[in-house]
C-alpha cells in the first residue's frame, strides 16, 4: 500500500506538490498505526482527530491551488491536469465545472474570451433545439414530444431515448423531474441528429448523466456540503430556466467532445469496445495469467462481464460520486476515455481476481456482474487509479510486452 | 456479493431472454429471481446473468441459468452470441406496443439463425397491468403463437401476474422434452456449455412446442461446485416473493 502512495508521489515530480504528498504519506502512516493497536480508545480518537486535521489542511491547500490556477489570466492546462488528476475538491462547485469544461476543450483557457465564447456556444445550442423542437421551455416530456413532427428515423431514435431517459440515474430523484428529463431528451436527441454514423446508442445516456449533475451543482444555492450531488426536486424548481438551459447546453457540448474521442464504441459492431476488451485481456494475461486461465476454464469471456464496464465507463460499477471522481482523472489524462480507461478496467479486474479463484462458473459470473464496489471509498478508488497508472507506465509505450 | 442459489441440481438449462428494448425483460427476470419490481432498473448493456432453481413434479431439481440480453438493435451482434447452447428462449413483447409485437417475427428469425433449431420458445406479452394502453390483443398473440408453434403467456412484471408461471412453464417444457428422451451420457462435468454435453432429440407431444427438440442440458446429479461447504446449503430454500403467490 505504501509503495503505491510513493508511486503516486513520484508520478508528478512537480516540486510544488511535494508538501502535499508528504502529508499523504503521514496519512497512511497513521492509518497503519491505528490498525496496529486498537486497545487504547482515547489514543485512537486523538489519532483520528489528527488524521482529520491533516486531511483538512491538505484539502485547504488543494483548494488554494485550484483557486490559483483557475484565476490565471491564461490558465495553465498542464498545471490544471496535474491538479485534477488526483481528484477535484467538491467544496467549490465551480472548480469541477470549470475544470471539466476546460479539459474537454469546451471552455477556452484565455479568461478574456471565456464568457463570449461560452455565450456563443450556448446560443448555438438553443438555436439547435429550437430547430429540432420548436419552442424552448421546460414543459413536460409529453408536451415536448407532441410538439414535433418527426421522420421515421427521428421517431425511432426518440422512442429509444425516451425509454432510456426514464431509466437513467434512477438513484437520483432529480432524474425523475420533468426539468431534467426534458433536458436529457433534448441533449440526446440533438446529439443523435448530429451523429448519424452511430445514431443514439444505449449507454450514451449514462455518460450524459454525470455531466448534468456536475453542471447543476453550480446553480444550487445551498448545497448539501456532505454531498453536493444530493440535489432535491425542489432545488431544481428553484433554478432559473435560463440557467437550466445553460446546464443543458454545456452538457451537450461536453458530451459531444467526450464522445468524439470514443466514437467507435458506438458505431456498428462497436470496434472501440472490442479493442479495449482485447487489450484488457492481454494486460491481465501479463499480470495474472492464472486468473485468466481460470476464466478460460470456466468458459467466461470478457464480453460476458466487462462489456458494460468498458462501454459505460464504469458508471454502473461505481456510484455516481465515485464515477465523477474517476472522471476527474480521465479528463486530466490525455486519452483518458480512449486509453487510460482500459488500464482502469484491467486494474479493476485484477483487484478482484483473487476472489474469483475459488468460484465456479455461476458464482464467478454473478460476482463479476455485481462487483462489491459500492462500498468503496476515495482511498480504494485512488489505489485503483494508481495501479492503473502503474500499468500504463509499464505497457503503454511497450506494446511488445503484451502483444505476441 | 451475489446471492447463492441452490447448488444441488439434476439438470442445468440455459435460457435466453430476448425482445425489443423496453418491453420489460430485465424486470421480469428481477421479479422472478429476486421477487421485486425495480423502479430503479437501468437499460441492459450487453448481457445480464441470473439463475434460479425449480423442482419438477417428479422432484427433480432444475437450475436455470438465464441470460437477459440488451434489446437495442445495435447490440444484436453481441447478444446473439448468447443464443448458442440455449435450450429455451423467452421472447418478450410489450402488450402496449404493437411495434414490439410486430418485431417478434424478426426475433424469431434471429433465433432461427443463431440458436439451436430446436430451442423451446415461450412468447411473453408483458405489461398487462397497463390495461388502458393495450395495443396487442391476447387472442391475436395467441393465434400467432399457435401458428409458429410457440408457447404463449401474458405477464406483468409490475403487478407480478404470471411471472413465476412464465419461467416455470418454459423450464417445464424443456424438461418435458429431455426427460422423454433420456441423456445417453451422464456428463458430470460442471458446465454451461451445451456443446460439451450429449444431447438427444425428442418429439415434443405438446402442441405448443411441437417439433423435435434437441435440448442441450447437463445431466448432473449431486453437488458439483467447489464452494466452501459451509455456505452450500445455507440459503437453499429461497423465499418466494409474497405478491407472486
Ligand atoms: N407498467 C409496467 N411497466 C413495466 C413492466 N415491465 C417493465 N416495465 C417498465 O418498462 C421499462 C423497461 O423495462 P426493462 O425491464 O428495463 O426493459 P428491457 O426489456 O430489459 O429493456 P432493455 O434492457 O433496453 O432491452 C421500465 O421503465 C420498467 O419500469 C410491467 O409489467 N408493467
Ligand atoms: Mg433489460
Amino acid at each position: 500500500m505504501k509503495k503505491l502512495f510513493n508511486f503516486i508521489k513520484n508520478r508528478k515530480d512537480d516540486s510544488q506538490f511535494d508538501e502535499e504528498q508528504k502529508h499523504g504519506e503521514e496519512d497512511k502512516q497513521y492509518d497503519e498505526d491505528s490498525t496496529k493497536d486498537k486497545d487504547s480508545h482515547s489514543d485512537e480518537n486523538s489519532r483520528e482527530a489528527k488524521l482529520e486535521e491533516i486531511k483538512r489542511s491538505q484539502l485547504d491547500k488543494k483548494i488554494k491551488k485550484f483557486q490559483n490556477v483557475l484565476s490565471q489570466k491564461i490558465i495553465d492546462l498542464d498545471q490544471l491536469k496535474t491538479l485534477s488528476w488526483n481528484g477535484i475538491p467538491s467544496t467549490n462547485a465551480s472548480f469541477r465545472c470549470d475544470t471539466w469544461r476546460l479539459l474537454l476543450d469546451y471552455q477556452p483557457n484565455d479568461q478574456e474570451i471565456v464568457s463570449e465564447t461560452i455565450k456563443r456556444k450556448r446560443e448555438e445550442y438553443t438555436d439547435m433545439i429550437e430547430h429540432y423542437f420548436g419552442l424552448i421551455g421546460f414543459d413536460s416530456v409529453q408536451e415536448l414530444l407532441s410538439k414535433k413532427e418527426m421522420s421515421q428515423y427521428e421517431q425511432k431514435a426518440m422512442k429509444q431515448i425516451k425509454i432510456d431517459v426514464y431509466r437513467t440515474q434512477p438513484e437520483y430523484k432529480i432524474f425523475a423531474t420533468s426539468q431534467v428529463q426534458v433536458m436529457l431528451i433534448r441533449i440526446l436527441f440533438s446529439w443523435t441528429m448530429r451523429h448519424p454514423a452511430s445514431g443514439y446508442v444505449q449507454g450514451i445516456n449514462d455518460l450524459a448523466a454525470p455531466l448534468i449533475l456536475v453542471f447543476l451543482t453550480e446553480h444550487i444555492n445551498h448545497p448539501n456540503q456532505d454531498n453536493i450531488y444530493e440535489i432535491n426536486e425542489k432545488e431544481i424548481e428553484e433554478i432559473d430556466p435560463e440557467l437550466l438551459i445553460q446546464v443543458e447546453a454545456d452538457t451537450f457540448w461536453c458530451l459531444s467532445k467526450l464522445v468524439d474521442d470514443i466514437q467507435d464504441n458506438y458505431t456498428e459492431l462497436q470496434p472501440g469496445v472490442h479493442k479495449i476488451l482485447n487489450k484488457m485481456k492481454k494486460l491481465i494475461e501479463q499480470k495474472d495469467a492464472e486468473a485468466l486461465e481460470h476464466l478460460n476454464q470456466l468458459d467466461i469471456n470478457f464480453m460476458d462481464f466487462a462489456y458494460r464496464w468498458v462501454s459505460c465507463y464504469l458508471t454502473r460499477e461505481f456510484n455516481t460520486i465515485q464515477t465523477i471522481r474517476l472522471w476527474d482523472t480521465y479528463f486530466a489524462e490525455d486519452e483518458g476515455f480512449s486509453q487510460f480507461h482500459c488500464y482502469v478496467c484491467a486494474a479493476l479486474f485484477l483487484q478482484f481476481s483473487k476472489d474469483l479463484k475459488n468460484l465456479a462458473f455461476q458464482e464467478a459470473m454473478l460476482f463479476l456482474q455485481n462487483l462489491p464496489t459500492s462500498k468503496w471509498n476515495d482511498d480504494d478508488l485512488n489505489i485503483l487509479i494508481a495501479k492503473s497508472y502503474e500499468m500504463k507506465q509499464l505497457y503503454h509505450y511497450n506494446t511488445h510486452l503484451y502483444q505476441n | 456479493m451475489a446471492t447463492r442459489d441452490e447448488e444441488v441440481y439434476d439438470y442445468l438449462f440455459k435460457v435466453v431472454m430476448i425482445g425489443d428494448s423496453g418491453v420489460g425483460k430485465s424486470n421480469l427476470l428481477m421479479r422472478y429471481t429476486k421477487g421485486d419490481f425495480n423502479i430503479e432498473s437501468k437499460t441492459t448493456i450487453g448481457v445480464e446473468f441470473a439463475t434460479k432453481s425449480i423442482k419438477t413434479q417428479d422432484k427433480k431439481v432444475i437450475k436455470a441459468q438465464i441470460w437477459d440480453t440488451a434489446g437495442q438493435e445495435r447490440y444484436r451482434a453481441i447478444t446473439n452470441a448468447y443464443y448458442r447452447g440455449a435450450v429455451g428462449a423467452l421472447l418478450v413483447y410489450d402488450v402496449t406496443s404493437m411495434q414490439s409485437f410486430q418485431h417478434v417475427a424478426n426475433w424469431l428469425k434471429e433465433l432461427k439463425q443463431y440458436a439451436d433449431s430446436n430451442i423451446v420458445i415461450l412468447l411473453v406479452g408483458n405489461k398487462t397491468d397497463l390495461k388502458d394502453k393495450r395495443e396487442v390483443k391476447k387472442e391475436d398473440a395467441a393465434q400467432y403463437a399457435d401458428q409458429h408453434s410457440l408457447a404463449f403467456i401474458e405477464t406483468s412484471a409490475l403487478d407480478c401476474s404470471n411471472v413465476d408461471l412464465a419461467f416455470d412453464r418454459i423450464i417445464n417444457e424443456i424438461y418435458k422434452v429431455i426427460s422423454t428422451n433420456p441423456q445417453e451420457d451422464e456428463d458430470s462435468q460442471y458446465s454451461r456449455q451445451s456443446d460439451k454435453t450429449k444431447t438427444g432429440g425428442a418429439q415434443g407431444d405438446d402442441s405448443k412446442t411441437q417439433g423435435s427438440t434437441k435440448a442441450s442440458s447437463v445431466k448432473q446429479p449431486g453437488v458439483k461446485l467447489t464452494q466452501n461447504p459451509d455456505t452450500k446449503q445455507s440459503d437453499k430454500k429461497k423465499k418466494k416473493s409474497k405478491c407472486c403467490e
